[in-house]
């Protein structure tokens, strides 16, 4: 919308202002109130426009001039990164070398995304060739060593947790030109699906949607809640209170081979103790070698920007795939193991529910702002593709969301062909803008309850760019119902935390979507699972006499080719455990020897993991939050992992920033999401509460003058009577 | 004895009104103020950082310091853009959004202020009008108006458009309305210009 000039400005001062007219005649006989009001409101001010700590000022990007080169960023961050597969098991470490470039001391921030089920168990800081090992604390603990230690000048760095897939590194006095870097190990089970292993190192971060009002701070005339030190782009609100360090600012600059953002090189070894018949990294160019049956692997150019998620998978040979696997690991006198199992499920033929009813399937599809770029593109493609797989029996909807939610029809419709027609050039005409608001979209889908003879599959598409996770995975455990909900993820850097537990919480499976080209693969994957039995009521049962306790507490319905993955704590491994589980119409029943079972690093700290996950999702499903944290402190404590509540920190003892310096607050950018438009911000706010006063101001003197000088008759004649009486 | 309560309430009613009227009209006072006087202090900031190339800071626990100065002539503008967006940078000057694009770089560069103090101004641009950007190294850099439009902040984010070189000012719309929390902004772009004879 385009508008002409404006000329019709009202300005209020108190020169034009009727009411302070009003007001103003009779000033001199209030003066002195006057005066009073005037130096209280003074006095309050001065509380009023506190002071921020000088250590605490305002994070962001300062920007270096090279002597007749590109300008470079005061602040860089590399990374490396070595994978190594074990059987089920990843073992990670990942290096951030922080570069200060500037003449300055320098505080680096870094918020990054790691894999959603990473349990990060070891934290150094290296500075040159000295190693500080961190240490495990509860958070606010480690917030205060860590803040008394940037004062006092010493070198210091923590990480913490923001989401399960989301980080913040802080490394403190970073002295000119120096790096300083911060090693992170983790672990986790390699995800196990159709016959095919896989893992995703996730590299950016796509910008979160926030809903809700900001959080008012004492900084009322601008509305905002300014959070001294945070390093984000959003202002906290009532709905995302964090919203200030999730949202990483995103790099404006486009990378190109000559200009690598957030430079990082990925090396990997897999051994799976079996010859693999395929490898392959998704969206990475790699190069293989192969020493009996150990892989080792590189990225083809070495170093890459951190634009795209890194996706590997690998496939063993025919029939040497296998079904069951049990590994275990003793630490402090306790015996540990994870327990993985593919029930036997035949891919065709059998009958259950989901092959016989027909389906009323719900499409919903995100077309907010950050699915602009290639994502809109293969969330549409995906979106045809469901819609081709209907059959005439079935019902269905489409439901498009932005700021606003929008569902085709009014409710389910069946699956003509003229319906289908139409929902085809509704979905190839959506495009991306505006805003997330998930919930809406959510309960629009999960409102309407399957007619009888329908089993009701709500498909979600979305990159999970929102703040407020935990929200819609209440909305979805709570309004569920009979319906199951699947999600796809779509884009270079989807929330991958949001997909997995959103499917878990709707009884449902996920899959993600990084390229048109796999549109059609992956979909396929999913219909057949959609499709397809799957194993419900599994029971797992352990040997008599033999005290256990397992994660994940209820055990999932698995879709076709899924692994049953169990962790659990135990007093022996002796004797069999038994399996059983729905499949179709018949039982499943299998049991495993536990004697003999692989010895394998890591899974205490996965079993750990497992059970803090478990805990987490206590919270969501209506546990007091209070309670949780004492059970994860416990667990994280004793396991030493970084969670919602407990850091990692490591102090170097000496003094390095002289006490005259300062230090600067800086922030590591993120690289912008490969194909992904560039970053949208919520607007600011952009005036200022001072004529809301100003006529508040003159209304109440006017009130005031008002009062003091009209006595109405009644008045007047009762104080005479009144002294009459008393005289 | 009640109409002496009477008295005693008006009297109340009286005191009350004049002393919260009193801290409001303090209170409006203070923010014109706080954004008039705030520009000499960033002013002389701003002459150092051009001077010596590093950030100062126009007093010692300023959580914002100056970045670019902008100038529409025609307007009568000469403000000092703050760093940041937040509440405590606008409340001193029109804030330079971390993260777009660096004066004079490639892409959008996003400044916001607010419309009752700073960016008064905007409601009277129009197509054409020049402004003139100059970056913490003293470069400066010619626009010219070409779109000025209303968006709903509800509706729209705010896009750092990465390919070409602009200056998107913002502000709160309506320029005329009390409510400073409106959901509406005023989005005005503007593109490079070669610096002209008659600038």
């Amino acid at each position: 919308m385009l508008v002409s000039k404006r000329t019709n400005r009202a300005i209020f001062t108190e020169k034009n202002d009727p009411f302070a007219k009003a007001t103003a005649r009779r000033w001199p006989r209030y003066a002195a109130l006057i005066t009073a009001a005037l130096l209280g409101s003074l006095l309050w001010f001065s509380a009023h426009a506190s002071v921020p700590e000088m250590d605490e000022v305002g994070a962001g990007q300062m920007l270096l001039q090279s002597e007749g080169g590109q300008p470079t960023l005061a602040l860089t961050q590399q990374s490396k990164v070595h994978i190594k597969v074990s059987g089920m098991v990843a073992y990670v470490s990942l290096e951030q070398n922080f570069k200060n470039n500037s003449q300055q001391w320098v505080e680096g921030s870094y918020i990054f995304p790691l894999p959603d089920k990473a349990a990060v168990n070891r934290m150094r800081m290296k500075i040159g060739e000295r190693i500080i090992e961190g240490e495990i604390k509860e958070k606010e603990q480690a917030k205060q060593i860590y803040h008394e230690a940037k004062a006092e000048g010493k070198k210091a760095s923590m990480v913490s947790q923001q989401r399960p897939n989301m980080f913040t590194s802080k490394v403190a006095n970073i002295g000119p030109g120096e790096i300083i870097t911060v090693q992170l190990e983790y672990i986790e089970t390699v995800v196990y699906d159709q016959g095919q292993f896989g893992l995703r190192f996730p590299m950016t971060i796509t910008p979160r949607y926030i809903p809700g009002s900001p959080l008012q701070d004492s900084d009322s005339e601008s509305g905002g809640a300014l959070v001294a030190g945070a390093s984000g782009w959003a202002l906290n609100t009532d709905q995302v209170p964090d919203a200030s360090e999730i949202t990483p600012f995103i790099n404006p600059q486009t990378s190109m081979p000559q200009q690598l953002i957030n430079p990082i090189t990925i090396t990997a070894e897999l051994d799976m103790g079996m010859p693999l018949q395929a490898i392959e990294s998704a969206y990475h160019n790699i190069v293989l070698s192969r020493k009996d049956n150990r892989y080792q692997l590189r990225l083809a150019t070495g170093m890459v920007s951190m634009t795209q998620d890194f996706s590997l998978n690998w496939r063993p040979q025919p029939g040497s795939a296998p079904r069951a696997a049990l590994f275990s690991e003793q630490v402090d006198g306790k015996s540990y193991a994870l327990l993985m199992m593919v029930p036997p499920v035949k891919s065709s033929g059998a009958e259950n529910e989901f092959s016989v009813l027909p389906k009323e399937a719900i499409y919903i599809i995100d077309t907010s702002g950050s699915m602009d770029g290639v994502s809109i593109e293969q969330a549409r493609q995906s979106l045809l593709f469901a819609l081709a797989q209907l059959n005439p029996q079935d019902r269905f909807n489409v439901i498009s969301f932005n700021s606003t939610t929008h569902s085709l029809f009014n409710s389910a419709v069946a699956a003509s062909d003229q319906n289908i027609d139409y929902a085809r050039r509704y979905v190839s005409g959506l495009q991306s803008g505006g805003g997330t608001d998930m919930l809406s979209a959510l309960q629009a889908a999960l409102r309407d309850e399957a007619e009888v003879g329908f089993v009701r599959q709500v498909m979600f598409i979305t990159d999970g760019a929102v703040g407020n996770e935990e929200a819609l995975f209440t909305t979805i455990h709570r309004q569920l119902g009979n319906s199951r909900l699947f999600t796809v993820g779509i884009g270079s850097a989807p929330n991958s935390h949001f997909m997995r537990k959103a499917a878990q919480f709707g009884r449902g499976s996920f899959t993600h979507i990084g390229k048109v080209a796999e549109v059609q693969e992956k979909m396929t994957i999913l219909f057949s699972k959609l499709d397809n039995p799957i194993v419900s009521d599994i029971q797992v049962n352990w040997p008599q006499g033999v005290k256990v306790e397992t994660y994940p507490k209820r055990l999932p319905d698995l879709y076709s080719g899924e692994p049953l993955l169990v962790a659990v704590k135990t007093t022996g491994l002796q004797g069999a455990v038994s399996l059983s589980g729905k499949t179709a119409n018949k039982a499943w029943q299998e049991d495993i020897q536990l004697n003999g079972v692989q010895k394998h690093s890591g899974v205490a700290t996965l079993w750990a993991r497992e059970k803090i996950a478990s805990l987490l999702d206590e919270k969501t499903t209506g546990r007091p939050e209070p309670e949780v944290r004492q059970a994860v402190l416990d667990v994280a404590l004793t396991h030493q992992l970084v969670t919602p509540y407990t850091s990692f920190i490591a102090v170097e003892q000496v003094i390095s920033r002289p006490s005259g310096e300062g230090l600067e607050a800086e922030t590591v950018l993120n690289a912008r999401a490969k194909g992904q438009a560039v970053q949208t911000y919520a607007y600011p706010q952009t005036a200022t509460g001072a004529q809301l006063s100003l006529l508040w101001g003159a209304l109440l003197l006017l009130i005031a003058a008002i009062v003091k000088t009209w006595s109405p008759v009644f008045i007047r004649d009762e104080q005479t009577a009144v002294k009459g009486a008393v005289s | 004895m009640i109409f002496l309560t009477l008295k005693l309430i008006r009297k109340t009613v009286f005191a009350l009104c004049l002393l919260a009227g009193g801290f409001l009209l303090a209170d409006s006072g203070w923010i014109y103020a706080k954004a008039e006087l705030a520009q000499q202090l960033i002013k002389d900031a701003w002459s150092q950082t051009l001077e010596t190339g590093v950030v100062v800071k126009p007093w010692p626990w300023a959580d914002t310091w100056p970045v670019a100065r902008l100038e529409a002539e025609t307007h009568n503008v000469d403000l000092y853009v703050l760093q940041g967006i937040h509440g405590s940078s606008l409340a001193f000057g029109p804030g330079f959004l971390i993260g777009s694009a660096r004066p004079g770089d490639e892409g959008s560069t996003i400044i916001a202020g607010h419309r009752d103090t700073h960016f008064r101004f905007m409601a009277d641009l129009k197509q054409g009008d020049l402004m003139k950007l100059t970056d913490n190294e003293g470069q400066r850099h010619d626009y010219r108006v070409e779109t000025l439009a209303v968006v709903d902040s509800d509706q729209q984010q705010l896009f750092a458009r990465g390919d070409e070189k602009r200056l998107v000012l913002v502000t709160c719309y309506p320029f005329d309305t009390i409510n400073p929390g409106g959901p509406l902004r005023y989005v005005v772009q503007a593109v490079p210009q070669e610096p002209s004879m008659s600038m």
